[in-house]
């Protein structure tokens, strides 16, 4: 898979078309969440999106073949919105972030299923920036732990224990005001 | 591409489960996000306008020929350089030197010796050197050490106030037994040159007249004998107790 990964990497830098739509279409969507997420307006979502492309195509090749190559991707995307808040371009909160999308519930508990994603996206948006970034990364994107530990240089079992007492805290958080909340015992 | 996370570590099996489970749903709560119609083609387009040098050389051989031969260009003059230090001289190279002339040509005049004119006035006593300007220096050097150790008694140490009003006291006890306005006027004076560490200009009096204020005050007298170390390197006249506030003067080891 690694192989593969670098393989694809390769062949995105030599120009592959293929390699090209196989990666905007992998990673582009993900990365533009983070971003959004990050607090980025949609269109400053979008080219910090192709920040990260044309860097990854320009630089020399820094991927770990043992890596993930999404985990690559994002260390990169990490740095450039770090670099673009330490040059304050404009970043604007609110209405871009995405909305939830539920299949099947009736239309009453469509509303309430939107309210409740809505007001744990509101949660998760009002993190401190650290356990943001480590819900980001680990709960939303779900990359593995080591990868997480390198991309923000801290120990793998800081990263262990961050995640586990934020997420318990927003868990506590949401089933106070929801029974809904999945509760001990329950997958 | 997701790894399932369980927090076993940390807590029991129910909550893992739990928390688990509601990392799910946090995802579920964050659906993806679409990119806009054009991303793709402004992606294309800025990937086919971002020329790098990394970027050219790595796609066209004729650019990596070409920076070769570059560097390989900037590389030799260097080399080169090294190359001919550290080559050996060939012996069949003529060596460049000059020869010196078999007869050496000497001028065998002698030279003109000009004659020196003595000064017409003889030197007197007012050169820059002479004796006075030496015994103004052993005298401020003698200053200098007496102020210092003063002060470091009466101004610096743990206990310099106390010392010093007791001394002021003693002093001035001692003046007003002693009856003799001269000699308290001449101890005030020392003493504020010591307290101020400057060099007087002029001594208030002579190293005779000292002397004579020594043996017409007995009691001031321990507290001016020093300075006629200071004046003139003399040791006081035998049966003065000299006050402790000369510590350091090189007399007091010879004091009986």
């Amino acid at each position: 898979m690694a192989n593969h990964a670098a393989d694809l990497l390769e062949r995105f830098r030599s120009g592959d078309r293929e390699a090209f739509q196989t990666l905007v279409c992998e990673m582009g969507p993900r990365l533009k969440g983070f971003f959004l997420r990050q607090g980025a307006q949609a269109a400053t979502a979008e080219d910090l999106t192709q920040d990260v492309f044309l860097r990854i195509y320009n630089s020399k090749t820094t991927y770990q073949a043992t890596g993930r190559l999404d985990a690559y991707f994002f260390r990169i995307a990490r740095n450039i919105w770090i670099d673009s808040r330490r040059k304050k371009r404009p970043v604007l909160l609110g209405d871009d972030q995405p909305d939830a999308i539920d299949s099947a519930p009736s239309p009453v508990e469509q509303v309430d299923l939107a309210d409740r994603a809505a007001q744990l996206r509101q949660w998760v948006a009002e993190l401190d920036p650290e356990a943001h970034e480590l819900v980001e990364l680990a709960v939303l994107q779900q990359l593995p732990y080591r990868e997480i530990s390198e991309i923000l240089g801290i120990p793998v079992g800081t990263v262990k224990s961050r995640v586990f007492y934020t997420l318990r805290r927003l868990r506590e958080q949401a089933s106070a005001i929801d029974p809904n909340t999945p509760s001990e015992g329950s997958p | 591409m997701t790894e399932p996370k369980d927090f076993i570590e940390f807590t029991d099996s129910q909550e893992s489960a739990a928390l688990s489970a509601f990392a799910s749903e946090l995802r579920q709560a964050h659906p993806g996000v679409e990119l806009s119609p054009s991303f793709e083609i402004e992606l294309a387009d800025g990937l086919r306008n971002s020329w790098s040098w990394r970027g050219s050389i790595r796609q066209s051989p004729l650019l990596r020929i070409a920076a070769s031969l570059l560097l390989l260009t900037a590389l030799a003059v260097p080399v080169a350089a090294v190359v001919a230090l550290l080559q050996t001289p060939d012996s069949d190279r003529p060596e460049i030197g000059f020869q010196m002339p078999t007869e050496l040509l000497i001028d065998r005049e002698s030279p003109q010796v000009p004659r020196v004119v003595p000064p017409s006035e003889p030197l007197g006593d007012d050169l820059l050197f002479d004796g006075a300007w030496a015994l103004a220096i052993e005298q401020q050097n003698r200053f200098a050490q007496a102020s210092a150790s003063w002060q470091i008694r009466f101004l610096e140490s743990p206990i310099a106030a106390d010392l010093f009003k007791q001394r002021q006291t003693a002093v001035q006890a001692l003046a007003r037994r002693e009856n003799n306005p001269a000699a308290v006027e001449l101890f005030e004076q020392l003493e504020s040159a010591l307290q101020s560490g400057e060099y007087p200009t002029a001594f208030p009096c002579s190293s005779q007249e000292l002397i004579d204020q020594l043996a017409l005050a007995p009691d001031l007298a321990p507290f001016l004998a020093g300075w006629l170390w200071v004046m003139s390197a003399q040791v006081p006249p035998s049966g003065i107790d000299v006050d402790m506030s000369w510590p350091n003067a090189p007399w007091l080891a010879e004091l009986p």
